[in-house]
This record gives structure tokens, C-alpha cells and sequence, in this order.
């Protein structure tokens, strides 16, 4: 536990996600061993992307069976796979998963922007959706429907034309049915079984199966963020994502039993994820903690949740809420949750939070699962300058102008002077030979 | 060099600036004098025009500020925030150019940016380019630092003992700049990548030649890689357009950049129709898509894959690049298929708001708890039984 801000700063560090120098040595050397001794994660990453763009098809195939034991006939999952799928998801769970669809439909419908136009001034602005989206789900045990969800709904309200999802084959097992369920539930129009790096180059550059897209999203470990930077630029992407972080701000009134299953929510993601409790109530950290240990103990996850509220976690008391506002303004969490009395009161001086959610019974689980926003928030203290996705992610805003004679002739004189003072005299010309055209109309 | 300037901070920076660029910088920060001097230097009627354009470029960017809005039976909302801190670049030499600086700094300070600084080159003993600074004073920047190149995007990036890192870096620059700006996505956030600049003229008979051939012009004297393309169903404007073209360009200062463009880069193409057209340019994603058609309003709603869209013969894109009101900053490269024109939305965060009453929370949670058991994850579907849990006990008593 600390106290303040400042000790808090000190503390709580910042993970990159993509630090692939601090990769495990396994890892390394995994790395060395499939792609030669001098690789490194970095060239691995560049190497398999070059070999994707370069043989299409053919080199997914190879590496599928390289990396993941995997022998593909097709890389799109057969109809027939789907459809059992779909049969095999129970019915009360395909339910849950469409009202979560209903949800996050109706929350991004509410936020979709619109053309505007100003005809006298000249001016607009055109909405336009991205033709083709790609989204990426990890395979193994982090491969999470609701991901799903939280990335193709967002597209599809956007107007996206075509979302496309990859998923990686583990050698002969099935694919998660859940995650295939849910693809149908939001909408998704095809489902590749590729995965990793070779995934992110398929979508971006293309190949004979797999058309490229526009942007990709999704999770992946950092082997695919990495790629996902590298290819940012031919394809966008929704961001560069590090482990998980939750901040639980909490006064005296807040209920310790949901704390402690909202930390131990949290730090159930991974050793790395982090969940961090600010209070300025001594009394709340005492029966939180009493709490915790014996939430956990009742936990299958015990291990994994012991390990990052021990790595990562952190209890910070503070003297009164303002400064607890300024402890989670610094850290710029990728969820803040406000557990207090009155809680939108204070929502106007949350300044960087991916997500923000207020009061009992908003817990970060809610917007994980159901609530309506995308689950796929900045991490890394990226909060600062990025948001949740959004259907803005989904969408290009083109201006416009149309100005009208009048408006050109009150403009016009001044382009030119500018253009002038920057050495442009083509600019300048183009100007001028249309106020000298409206001037010779005048004048007849 | 970036790893040097996050290092070393302000010494490596001036080191830098000796070492490539001839400077021996006392100080980061211009000095007050200098920023005076430039706005006193800068002639009265420039000033005004940079100032009307200005007005314009607010103008515009206030009408396109989205809203915090929330809906509290719902218990969902949107909190809008701007960026702290935002750094633009300038490039230095020949290429400054004031209006990127208008172009920038607007649409930052509208959105509500607390803090806009401004990093451009000194070369050897020149001074910096004093309209550079003037257009920095009236669009508001707070400071203007002396370092230019890479090294200005790390000091930008990571911060120096001078300058405090930002949250944002705007502004083009050559290809070492625009590699910088993308090695340092993640430690802050960019602008995007930029290439050559791109226009695309779609023409019909009714086109004014003269204007046509004036806008390829302005188009192609950028530098030799920018690209200037004709796309029109009319024969009888080529043949006029080219003509023109020969005659406007023997006059023009920038002839040699122009031809060697036009040459390269440049292209007219000849359709059957115009739908075609539409389909041409929406398959390139120029950066700027300018209609020289009769009513052009009509085809607006075709087109999908544009940087900006410039509608009729008194909107040539120059009118764009210095005062219409949109930012001159757009997607180069086929990036408009998936990327926008600066905007204030470049410059803000929104923040998702989940406000839930105990009656919503009780509608949604079972369903929660159920995709949670299916994640394989107890914690999660723990945090919402336990309150539903506490509710149910709540109930009964």
C-alpha cells in the first residue's frame, strides 16, 4: 500500500506492450530455432510478414503448419464447421450473447455521426463508412466471444461494408464454437483459421483466399501487436494494446465485497493485468483486504489473480477524492471505475480513462460483457490521447467545399497573398485566374 | 538519434542541431526578441490575410465540435476531452509554409488543447522564417522551439530538460521525420504518415480550361513527386486543357518542378462517362478530389474514397489549402480509404460512460454472468453475482 499521489507515481510503472527484448528466453528461443539463429523476435515478425505478401496462400499454409501444427486444406472455416458451431452453443448462452449484440447495437446507433452541410457558407462534412474490416481473435484460452462482439458491432452500425475475422487452428482442435457463435450473432461475413503474425500479413496485404482490408482490429500477443505496427500505414489499425489496467476509486461507502470482486475480476486476466484501489478511507483497505483473501481462496484462477495484485497491483491511499481524481488523471487507466456516493458529480473532473464507470452497479464487468461500449479500450496510459473504440473507428470524415462566386471573391484576395508569401505562384495563379474571370464578367 | 535525445534530453539536441544542421543553439526555446521581431517584419496585409483565414479555419472547426451527451435512464453517455498537450512541426527551408501552421495549431486550440508548441529547424546562422512565427502568434501557439528533424520528434516524443513531452505530434516532414513519427506511435500519438501530395481534377465539357489547367499547375509545383491527374469524358478538354498548360507553365517561376511532376506523376484520363470517373478516383483515395462539373453537388453523394472533396469551378483545392476552413493536413497514398482530414476529432478523447441503475444492472446481469462462465473466467462472473446476489437479499427482506 502507499500513500499520494507522488508515491503512487513512483510505483506504478508503465508496461510497452511491445518490448520484445524482454520476451522470456523460451520464447527467444523458439524464435532462433524457427527462423535461424540470428533471428530475433523483430526480424521473425518482418519475415514472416514479407513472406506472406510475397507468397499468398501458399505461405499461410506453411506457417500455419510451422507454427501451430496445423494442416489446412482451406483457410476460410468450412460452412459446415460453423453451422455445428452454432448447434453446439446452448441456447441460454446464444441468448446472453444476442442481448449483449442489442446493446452495443443500440449504444453505437446513438453515437453515429451524420453529413452536415452549410450551403450558404460553402462547407460540410461527409460521413463515410471503411469498406472492409479485419478483425483478429487469438486463439487458446484468451479466445473471448465477446471480443467478438465488441469489435464487429461497432463495424457493422459504422456501415462497413465487408467484416472479416481470423482465428488461429491449434493443430487438429476444433475452433472455439463460442467465438464462431458469436461471429454469426454480430454479423461477421467470413471466418478465416489463420492466425499470429501470418494472420495480420493476410489482411493486410492480401492474398488469393483472404482479400486485404482496410484496418485491423483485435487483441494478440505481442508478436502481433508488433506486426500490427509494422503493417499501420498499408492498413490501419485500432491501436497497439499492453495488458489490462483498471483503476477503483472508493470512498467510505462503497461495499468491500464488491471491491474485492472487481480487483480480483481484474487481475484474473493475467499475472500482468493490473488492478489498483485508491480510497481515502483507511477503513475501506482493511475490509477489502479481509475480503480479497477470501474471495480468492474460492477461485479457480487463484494463482493467476495472486500473482498480479502481488506484480501489479497496488492500494493507494489518499487524503481526500481530489487527489484521487489527480492519481487516476496521471495514470490515464484504461478503465476508471468511481465506487463513491454521487459518482457523476465527480465525472466531469475525469481528464484521461479509457472507459469511465459510476456507481455500484456499473462494475467494469458490465462494460466488458454488456453494457453497450466497446470493450476494446487504450491501455499503457494511451487513454491520453486515444479512445474506446467506437464507430468512429469505422468511419471517414470527408470535408467539403463548395463555395459559392461570392464567397470565392471574399476569399480569393487573401489565398493569394499567402500563396505569395509562401513561394507558390502556380497557387497564387490558380486563384487569380478566377477573380480575374469574375472581373471581366463584372465589367461587361 | 531518437534513442540519444531520449537519453540525453537537451544536450543531445543540441548537439544534433550542430552536428546536421550547422546550429549553435544557446537556447531550445526562440527567444521572445525574435518572435517579436518576426511579427514586426511580417507586412501588415499578410497579416491580415493570415488573420481572415484564421477566422475562417475556426469558423469551421467550432461548427464540427462533438458534444459530451449522456442519457441517465439509459445509464450510458459520452464525456468528450480534449488532448493535453499537442506538438506540431514545421519544416524548415523552403518548405515553410505559415498556412500548415494555421492548419495545425486550429483545429488543436478549437478542440480545446491546453497547451500547442511548435518545433521547427534553425540552419546554421539564418533566421527562422518570420511568417512561420507570425502565423504561430495568431494561431495561438504557446511556444516555439529551435530544433527541427528527428531530433525534434524525440525531444517532442520523450522530453527534454526544455521541452515537456507532448501528447501529440502534428506536422510533416521529410522521410527520416515521417519514420521518427511512426517509431515513436505509442510513446505519443501522430497525425499520421504523409507522402507526395495527390489531386485529382474530374472534369466535364462545361470546365473551364484555364482553371483546369491552373489547378494541375498549382497541383504539380509542390515538388516533383506531387501528382496532378485529369479524369474527364471530354476529348475537346484535353486538347484545350493542354494547350493551356504549355502557355501557363513558360510563365511560371517553378517550371522545372512542374514539368518534371507532370511528367512523372501526372496523367490525364479519358472516360467514357462519368460514373466512371467517380469509380476512378473512389478505386485511387486521392488526397484531394476536386469536381469542375455542373452540378457537382449531385455527385457528392458518389463519392466514397477521398482526403477532401472540392465541389465546382470556385473551389479550386489552393482555396482549401489556405482559407476555405478545412485543415490542408489530408490522407496521402490511398490512406483516405481508411483515414481523415485533421480534424478537432484528431484532437480529442472520448470517454465511454456506463451509469447503471440497479434496474439495468438487474436486466443485463444474468446474461454477463453467462458469457463470463463461458469465457472461463469466475472473477468476472463473480463482481456481477455478488450484486445481484446483495440485490436479491435486499428484495426479500
Amino acid at each position: 500500500m502507499v500513500r499520494g499521489l507522488a508515491a503512487a507515481e513512483s510505483v506504478l510503472t508503465r508496461i510497452d506492450p511491445l518490448d520484445l527484448s524482454s520476451l522470456p528466453e523460451p520464447a527467444l528461443q523458439r524464435t532462433r530455432d524457427l527462423f535461424g539463429v540470428d533471428a530475433t523476435p523483430e526480424s521473425s515478425v518482418l519475415q514472416m510478414l514479407r513472406d506472406v505478401r510475397a507468397g499468398g496462400d501458399s505461405a499461410v499454409r506453411r506457417y500455419a503448419s510451422l507454427l501451430d501444427d496445423a494442416d489446412l486444406d482451406t483457410l476460410e472455416v468450412p460452412e459446415a464447421e460453423l453451422e455445428a458451431a452454432w448447434d453446439d452453443t446452448p441456447d441460454d448462452l446464444k441468448q446472453a450473447l444476442q442481448l449483449a449484440a442489442r446493446r452495443i447495437t443500440e449504444f453505437h446507433e446513438a453515437t453515429l455521426p451524420r453529413d452536415w452541410v452549410d450551403l450558404s457558407g460553402g462547407l460540410g462534412e461527409l460521413v463515410r463508412p471503411l469498406e472492409r474490416v479485419g478483425l483478429y481473435a487469438p486463439g487458446g484460452t484468451a479466445a473471448y466471444p465477446s471480443t467478438v462482439l465488441m469489435t464487429a458491432i461497432p463495424a457493422r452500425v459504422a456501415g462497413v461494408s465487408e467484416v472479416v475475422l481470423a482465428t488461429p487452428r491449434r493443430g487438429q482442435e476444433p475452433l472455439n464454437s463460442t467465438v464462431l457463435a458469436a461471429a454469426r450473432i454480430a454479423g461477421v461475413d467470413a471466418v478465416y483459421q489463420v492466425g499470429g503474425v501470418p494472420a495480420i500479413g493476410a489482411l493486410a496485404y492480401g492474398t488469393e483466399t483472404i482479400r486485404k482490408v482496410d484496418k485491423i482490429c483485435g487483441p494478440g500477443n505481442v508478436f502481433v501487436a508488433y506486426a500490427k505496427r509494422m503493417v499501420q500505414g498499408q492498413v490501419d489499425i485500432d491501436g497497439v494494446f499492453g495488458p489490462t489496467e483498471t483503476i477503483l476509486l472508493a470512498d467510505e461507502s462503497a461495499n468491500p465485497v464488491f471491491c474485492a470482486a472487481d480487483l480480483i475480476a481484474q487481475a484474473e486476466h493475467d499475472p500482468m493485468a493490473s488492478a489498483i484501489l485508491v480510497t481515502d478511507s483507511q477503513n475501506l483497505i482493511y475490509t477489502v483486504e479481509a475480503e480479497l483473501d477470501g474471495q480468492i481462496t474460492g477461485n479457480p484462477r487463484a494463482e493467476t489473480i495472486r500473482q498480479s495484485l502481488e506484480r501489479q497491483g497496488c492500494i493507494v491511499l489518499v487524503d481526500d477524492f481530489t487527489e484521487a481524481i489527480a492519481v487516476a488523471n496521471h495514470i490515464a487507466p484504461e478503465h476508471l471505475c468511481l465506487m463513491v456516493a454521487n459518482p457523476w458529480a465527480w465525472a466531469g473532473q475525469v481528464r484521461n480513462a479509457g472507459g469511465l464507470f459510476l456507481g455500484e452497479f456499473s462494475p467494469e464487468v458490465m462494460g466488458d460483457y454488456i453494457a453497450g461500449p466497446s470493450h476494446v479500450m487504450p491501455t499503457g496510459g494511451t487513454a491520453r490521447f486515444s479512445s474506446a473504440l467506437s464507430v468512429h473507428h469505422f468511419l471517414r470524415t470527408m470535408p467539403v467545399v463548395g463555395l459559392s462566386l461570392q464567397r470565392f471573391t471574399d476569399l480569393g484576395a487573401a489565398a493569394v497573398r499567402i500563396a505569395e508569401a509562401e513561394g507558390l505562384p502556380g497557387h497564387a495563379g490558380a486563384v487569380q485566374a478566377r477573380l480575374d474571370h469574375i472581373a471581366a464578367m463584372q465589367t461587361r
